[in-house]
């Protein structure tokens, strides 16, 4: 009898300890996740997009690449000398990664930014958080449509309610979609509110005019753009640029990188530890033969000697792997520290000089000179060396000013590192004229793997359409 | 029956007839085999219940009535019977019964079952198998001994980590590997971290079991064989049984000493040329990774930048290769003590193994102690327990595309550098670094500088209780636990090229520290009955519920910047980064089994298992899995050695088993953010929060969905088993078909979603395959026995699909070439750069006389699959002789097929160090047929090739170049021979130890890997860059494998 009872009491305490041990409550307990928050504030969201559009989106492979096919540098080691030499290199994969990035990491949480600071969100009336997702928002959305052309847009970001987004031409980003959100963006930067993102705001700490005026200057930038579309409005553009960067402390220019190994510039980086980039016989040239200043604060010698100068010719270089062949970028430009500039004073300068080129020849001279003047102080060049510069009837015709020279100089004023707008500048205009000796550059990236493998019904072209298939706004 | 019945009345009367006499009866049982004497014979006389057992001298006495029948039984022995006359000595000697020799084996749960009953395919190991070439890895011992299990020995390295499946693989991106069960208790054997193509190895926790202790393996293949243990099962168990003194005889006491020591060298060195110099183009660089330069002999003085003075160069050939390394020595010594009395059984064991790499500074050591024992409480209550600790130490050194691998310079550094001779640090500062090429480190001051290590203190066991309830009814339950800390640090010094330190003043310098503990609780009760339901009918009955709960936590801290050199503490950096990351998982799961059997002649077996688990979501959490199967014994029905048939059962079974997904993957998460550089040009650094002063959070790229369910694996084995000639023969046929469907992986999406991947249930994976193992007795005598196993096994992982529209996902290496399940494809394959060929699959070379690549194969525009990973089959021999005392074992295997991607073999060549690259001189045309892609992109072939190469800047090209460029000219077939395991020893004779109080005594000697036949180019084939991972068949600058051979004792008393 007894040991029937210890037999009943002990099944009994083995069902409720096994019930309880396999509970929806008690296993959604195990299940929470105690690593990754669900939801995070919107002040641990700023600083990762304000991170994102200096180094992600500005500052690493897209312009390395850039940089190549646009002469800025040669490529004299690894992928870059591939790119370089137009080897197997350049294909679906050089951009795969940017592009997933942009897609899935960048733009997804500038839209979580959007949603939160909604009428519906959990973080409503920040406006000026809501204006600076916007503005990045645009600036990475035309990134994607210059690298690569036309782009899941209307479709994008929709989960596993659409596995397979269509994409939308280029035409309709630039004219739909571009100028729209940064109008948006304006109207919420200036928009009366409280709530200020402050140090979180890693590129302007939270300034709303430097916003404001990156958001006109980019308008212009884009508007710009169109040279060679029907949709051109040179009235437009110049409107814009009024609105924008009154001097260089105001310019859309990212400051803050440190001196700490996971905070420095991402070409320094990419210099300490791998080297692929050489000075390039092209930017050479157009400095020496012209005697330009800012050449000697540019060109560091080759590595060990004192002062051997040697830029490499595009497609041509040998493999400099050890840096001990080709000059190189100098340490005033490529240090820890360095600032990444994303759209500068003397662009939005260059910019009003083009678009009064067909208007008024004046303004269009007056731009020109100060943004180059703009583009030399930049280097603590010299009054008097600006004007021996500026002196030559090449740089300052006595005549009509071509948009040759405009290009030429924003093309000098891009480098080191801008070379995505100076590859834009080159494909929307055919300036400067490109030297490699094994061909031009691709008029545009090969959409990326991921898309031909997961997407395949939707990309729009193939990987062999890049040196003959242009997009839709270049020349 | 009848007959039997009147013969036993007979005795019977007779018995009464007879006025009994009574008579005293002494003897000696031996070994026939050896002669030695056996104590623990259980001696019985038929029809009554008078019995005795023998003494630990063998001798035994009994007092029977003249005329009665004495048994002498012993298992594993053929059971002996005499019938008891006038003598008073009876002495016998009892040989090995082969038939019963396997024919219990350990099933799920540790239930003992009879083989023939069983309707799926189990394959036992003996621990003597496991140790007898004192391989210290328990799963590398395993190699080559079950057919159908694959072991992927990362490398030679002491502690590496090895990849096993059985039966090829069931999930794309998920664990593959078994289950291991340590004396019924399940345990974590994966590797804490596994392999990618950069980094250090981490040793896989099945290196904390000292293969010494080990008494038998059971390998339970198919998921019929393991469906009690539910979703965790899904890729076979191996269950491990260690030594207990079990089975032992009462008031014997054993002790063990065993001990061996091997040489370990490298098993096989790349071939260089050894002509050209460092250079390019023909000419001398001092600077550059290539060899590409002029002719060593033609050399003549130059400036020598290390050096800084004139140098004359001429002829001077340098071994950069072989002083790197060493001879390895491994010391292994095991001690146990194991005894049985009324009381129960016992055993205690140590071990301890100490190895030095064949790289200087590689090494482990490893310490275990284990108790094991069982008591004989009441004649109903039996408890016991069984507590092993382990503690193992590893020091290794980062492989794979790492800066700091010593071995990316030891194998491509140029002839004409002198690597040894020259300094490989400035005189006024150890931290800035001498190396003829930029960014990576000197192979010397990286071996001087860096440290790499891990340490893992590990206790496993379980208590366990059994009560019989009544005749045949037991309550068994087992209490077991896992906890393991592994910790450990990794130092890449301060001007380490891995961290871009290589700066004038030297800078970088990362220090990593890492600890993850695990703690496994695992509860099981269950209910066994064995009754005999009628005369023919027998039942077996198992009920039960078991509980899992595993915790894991990732402590890591990643410190930047060392501030001083050589202090190599983490708070002498310049930043600090840490990661944490706690898992808690759950499983509750109830199961029976009913087994029903006929006659011993039809088998029937029915399970069932409910799990509910904590990681699938809500609602979705309970499942439930059957099997069933059918063993029929032919042989029962027929007369005995028919056609020397002594045995024939067919079987078949059918099972489901799932398995679940990742952890927490039923929400979407914000995971720490940054800007790491994505294409890896600047080696991951990137920008890292916090960063000034603010921490930063992005929405995770892979999409969660709360609608996930397991993956579901169906099984269906088809087999039989043939015995002939009084078992001297064994066939034993299975087949298989493993259907996979709902895999739950991160299913590829494009980005444009706004994520990268989706976790869910897409995809279906079918394996199919055959297994044979084949024995054979050729030779049995006393003096003489010659026993011989094959084991086959070939099997065909498809991937039937991926999900709509995705065709294949990533498993692991470069953005190329990398290693990928592809849609209608076997798993995995090696996917790349091909090379373009025409309609007839003749390689195009090109017709452009403008071009560089003139007369040199061409690269694809589309990339794709390159290579199959698996093999056709793998073949093992095993040959088992005896010669009086004199054992011989040697094990060969063969593996057919299977291609891996050469990336040590790619730098070589594009380097110009291959032995390939040596003639630069002959003319050279390259196979297949010439041609060029117009500018729409399509194929213009214009004859044959006959485009001659003949200048050296042409060989250069076509080497560096234009090969380079297509992965497909890296990938090679991994066919190979190996002679994996020799073993010869001899056992002293009983009439020297037995005056020294020594019960056995046996010296041996062993080696493994001592030969390699293979096509496959420089390496040994069996490297692997993946480690533990499912990422299998690509190498990049692995870690060799190693050639052993060593000597032992062997001392029993």
């Amino acid at each position: 009898m007894k040991k029937h009872t210890l037999y009943k009491i002990f099944a009994a305490l083995l069902v409720i300890f096994v019930i309880t041990a396999c509970s929806e409550e008690k296993m959604n307990e195990i299940d929470t996740n105690p690593n990754s928050p669900t939801d995070v504030p919107l002040s641990l969201l700023m600083p990762q997009v304000t991170i994102d559009i200096p180094v992600t989106v500005s500052g690493i492979d897209l312009s390395w690449y850039s940089s190549v096919f646009v002469e800025h540098t040669t490529g004299a080691h690894a992928q870059l000398r591939g790119a370089d030499r137009r080897t197997a290199e350049i294909n679906p994969t050089m951009g795969n990664n940017q592009w997933n990035a942009f897609y899935s990491s960048v733009i997804p949480d500038l839209n979580v930014i959007i949603e939160k600071t909604g009428p519906e969100g959990s973080e409503p009336g920040r406006f000026v958080h809501s204006g600076m997702a916007k503005v990045m928002k645009a600036y990475t959305v035309a990134r994607i449509t210059d690298i690569w052309g036309d782009m899941p847009y209307t479709q994008a970001w929709q989960g596993s309610s659409n596995r397979a987004p269509e994409y939308d031409t280029q035409e309709f980003i630039y004219t739909q979609v571009l100028q729209q959100l940064l109008d948006e963006a304006i109207q919420d930067l200036q928009t009366e509110t409280v709530y200020n993102p402050g140090t979180t705001d890693l590129i302007f700490g939270g300034d709303v005019d430097r916003w404001i005026k990156t958001a006109y200057g980019l308008k212009a930038r884009y508007l710009q753009r169109l040279s060679n579309t029907g949709q051109y409005d040179a009235a437009a553009v110049i409107a814009a640029a009024n609105n924008s960067f009154t001097n260089r402390e105001e310019e859309f220019t990212f400051r803050n990188f440190t001196e700490a190994p996971t905070g420095q510039h991402p070409w320094y980086q990419e210099s300490n530890l791998r080297k692929h980039h050489v000075f390039s016989q092209q930017v050479y040239d157009l400095l020496n033969d012209r005697n330009d200043p800012r050449l000697p604060i540019w060109i560091a010698p080759v590595a060990g000697t004192e002062d051997v100068i040697n830029p490499a010719q595009n497609g041509a270089a040998e493999n400099d792997q050890g840096g001990t062949i080709y000059s190189k970028a100098s340490s005033n430009v490529v240090y820890p520290t360095a600032p990444l500039e994303m759209m500068t004073y003397e662009e939005v300068l260059f910019l009003k000089a083009e678009a009064y080129l067909g208007s008024n020849m004046a303004d269009a001279k007056e731009n020109y000179v100060a943004g180059i003047t703009s583009a030399m102080e930049r280097w603590g060049i010299e009054e008097a060396d600006i004007e021996a510069y500026l002196a030559d009837e090449d740089i300052l015709p006595a005549g009509d000013l071509t948009l040759e020279h405009i290009i030429k100089q924003k093309y000098l004023a891009f480098w080191l590192y801008n070379p995505v707008e100076a590859y834009n500048d080159y494909r929307r205009t055919g300036f400067p004229e490109m030297t490699n000796v094994i061909g031009p550059p691709p008029h545009r990236f090969p959409y990326p793997q991921s898309e031909y493998d997961s997407n395949s019904e939707n990309v729009p072209l193939g990987p062999e359409s890049i040196y003959n298939v242009k997009l839709w706004w270049a020349l | 029956m009848k007959k039997i019945c009147l013969i036993f009345a007979i005795l019977v009367f007779m018995g009464n007839v007879l006025i009994a006499q009574e008579r005293r009866i002494t003897g000696t049982v031996t070994d026939a085999v050896d002669g030695s004497t056996m104590p623990g014979v259980t001696i019985s006389v038929r029809g009554t219940t008078q019995g005795t057992i023998t003494d630990t001298n063998g001798r035994y006495e009994i007092t029977v009535e003249e005329g009665a029948t004495l048994v002498f039984s012993f298992i594993g022995m053929v059971t002996e019977q005499r019938v008891v006359g006038t003598e008073s000595v009876i002495n016998v000697s009892m040989s090995m019964d082969l038939a019963t020799l396997q024919e219990i084996v350990v099933t799920a749960f540790g239930i003992e079952r009879e083989k023939k009953a069983l309707s799926y395919s189990v394959q036992e190991v003996s621990g003597e198998m496991m140790s007898q070439s004192g391989n210290p890895s328990m799963a590398n011992a395993l190699q080559g001994k079950v057919a159908g299990v694959i072991v992927r020995q990362s490398s030679g390295m002491p502690g590496s980590s090895s990849h096993v499946t059985i039966r090829g693989s069931r999930s794309f991106t998920g664990n593959n590997q078994p289950l291991y069960v340590v004396d019924g208790v399940p345990i974590s054997s994966g590797s804490d971290v596994s392999g990618g193509v950069s980094g250090t190895d981490f040793s896989s926790r099945f290196l904390d079991i000292n293969p010494e202790s080990i008494e038998s393996i059971n390998v339970l293949k198919g998921p019929a064989a393991s469906a009690l243990y539910g979703m965790r099962a899904t890729n076979g168990v191996v269950i491990i049984t260690t030594k207990s003194g079990r089975g032992m005889a009462k008031g014997q006491t054993r002790v063990n000493f065993s001990t061996n020591y091997t040489w370990d060298e490298v098993s096989r060195l790349p071939e260089l040329q050894s002509t050209y110099a460092q250079g390019s183009a023909g000419a001398l660089n001092q600077n550059t990774s290539l060899s590409w330069g002029p002719r060593i002999d033609t050399l003549g003085t130059y400036f020598h930048r290390v050096l800084e003075e004139d140098y004359d160069g001429t002829g001077r050939v340098f071994d950069n290769v072989n002083p790197f390394f060493q001879t390895g020595h491994t010391l292994n010594a095991t001690i146990d003590v194991s005894g049985a009395g009324e009381f129960g059984n016992y055993s205690v064991g140590f071990g301890q193994t100490d190895q030095t790499g064949i790289i200087d500074k590689t090494g482990m050591s490893r310490s275990t102690a284990r108790l094991a024992g069982t008591f004989n409480i009441t004649d109903k209550l039996t408890v016991g327990g069984n507590a092993n600790f382990s503690s193992l130490n590893v020091d290794k050194i980062p492989g794979g595309s790492n800066l700091s691998n010593p071995l990316f310079t030891i194998y491509a550094a140029p002839r004409s550098y002198d690597l040894f001779g020259l300094p490989y640090h400035d005189p006024n500062d150890p931290y800035r670094q001498i190396h003829y090429r930029a960014a990576m480190d000197n192979p010397l001051w990286a071996m001087e500088n860096s440290v790499f290590y891990e340490q893992t203190q590990r206790v496993f066991g379980n208590v366990n209780a059994s009560y019989k309830i009544a005749d045949g009814i037991n309550i068994n339950y087992r209490l077991g636990t896992d906890y393991f800390i592994t910790d450990g640090k990794e130092v890449y010094e301060k001007g380490s090229g891995f961290t871009g330190g290589r700066t004038n003043p030297p800078s970088g310098g990362q220090i990593f520290d890492f600890a993850y503990t695990n703690l496994e609780i695992n509860s099981n009760i269950n209910l066994t009955i064995n009754r005999s339901l009628t005369d023919d009918i027998d039942l077996e009955f198992l009920l039960g519920n078991e509980f899992s709960d595993t915790k894991r936590r990732f402590l890591e801290n990643t410190g930047r910047t060392i501030t001083i050199g050589g202090f190599r503490n983490i708070n002498n950096t310049g930043t600090q980064t840490v990661f944490e990351s706690s898992t808690w998982e759950r499983t509750v799961g109830f199961f029976g089994n009913l087994g029903l059997s006929w006659r011993s002649t039809l088998f029937l077996n029915a399970s069932g298992r409910n799990d509910i688990v904590s990681y699938m979501p809500e609602g979705n959490r309970s499942f439930f899995y059957p099997s069933v199967g059918l063993g029929f014994v032919l042989t029962e029905l027929m007369d005995q050695d028919e056609a020397g048939l002594t045995f024939a059962k067919l079987r078949a079974s059918w099972a489901q088993v799932g398995q679940g997904g990742p952890l927490y993957s039923t929400q979407n998460i914000f995971v720490t953010g940054g800007a790491a550089d994505v294409g890896g040009f600047i080696g991951g650094q990137g920008i890292q929060f916090p960063f000034q002063n603010q921490n930063g959070f992005t929405l995770s790229t892979v999409l969660r969905s709360p609608d996930l369910v397991p993956q579901n694996t169906n099984t269906t084995e088809l087999g039989f088993d043939l015995r002939f000639v009084n078992n001297r023969i064994g066939l034993d046929y299975t087949y298989y078909l493993i259907d996979v469907t709902d895999q739950i992986y991160a299913v590829p999406i494009p980005a444009s979603t706004g994520f990268t991947s989706e976790l869910r249930n897409a995809g279906r994976l079918e394996t199919s395959g055959h297994e044979v193992v084949f024995t054979i007795v050729p030779v049995l005598t006393q003096d003489f026995e010659w026993n011989f196993t094959t084991n086959f096994s070939s099997y065909q992982n498809e991937v039937l699909e991926l999900a709509p529209g995705v065709t294949d996902i990533f498993l692991g290496g470069f953005v190329q070439p990398n290693v990928r399940a592809q849609a209608n494809s076997s798993y995995p394959v090696i996917f790349g750069t091909r090379f373009l060929r025409d309609d007839d699959g003749n390689i195009v070379n090109l017709d452009d006389p403008t071009s560089a690549f003139h007369g040199m194969p061409i690269a694809d525009p589309d990339a794709g699959v390159i290579g199959n990973v698996q093999p056709d089959f793998e073949m093992n021999f095993i040959n088992n002789i005896r010669y009086r005392s004199i054992n011989l074992t040697f094990q060969i295997d063969w593996r057919q097929g299977g291609q891996m991607y050469a990336g040590n073999t790619r730098l070589q060549k594009l380097y110009g160090m291959d032995a390939m690259t040596e003639d630069r001189e002959s003319d050279f045309t390259a196979p297949g047929v010439k041609g060029y892609l117009d500018e729409d992109g399509n194929l213009v072939v214009t004859g044959d090739n006959d485009i001659v190469l003949n200048t050296y800047d042409q060989h250069q090209t076509y080497w560096l170049d234009a090969m380079d460029a297509i992965d497909e000219s890296n990938v090679y077939e991994t066919s190979f021979v190996r002679f994996r395991e020799l073993s010869l020893s001899y056992d002293l004779p009983q009439s020297v130890l037995a005056n020294v109080g020594i019960n056995s005594a046996s010296i041996y000697f062993t080696g493994r890997n001592l030969f390699l036949w293979t096509d496959y180019p420089n390496f040994d084939p069996e490297t692997s860059t993946g480690g533990a991972g499912n990422f299998q068949g690509l190498e990049y600058v692995a870690l060799p494998q190693t050639r052993s051979y060593g000597m032992g004792v062997r001392l029993s008393f």
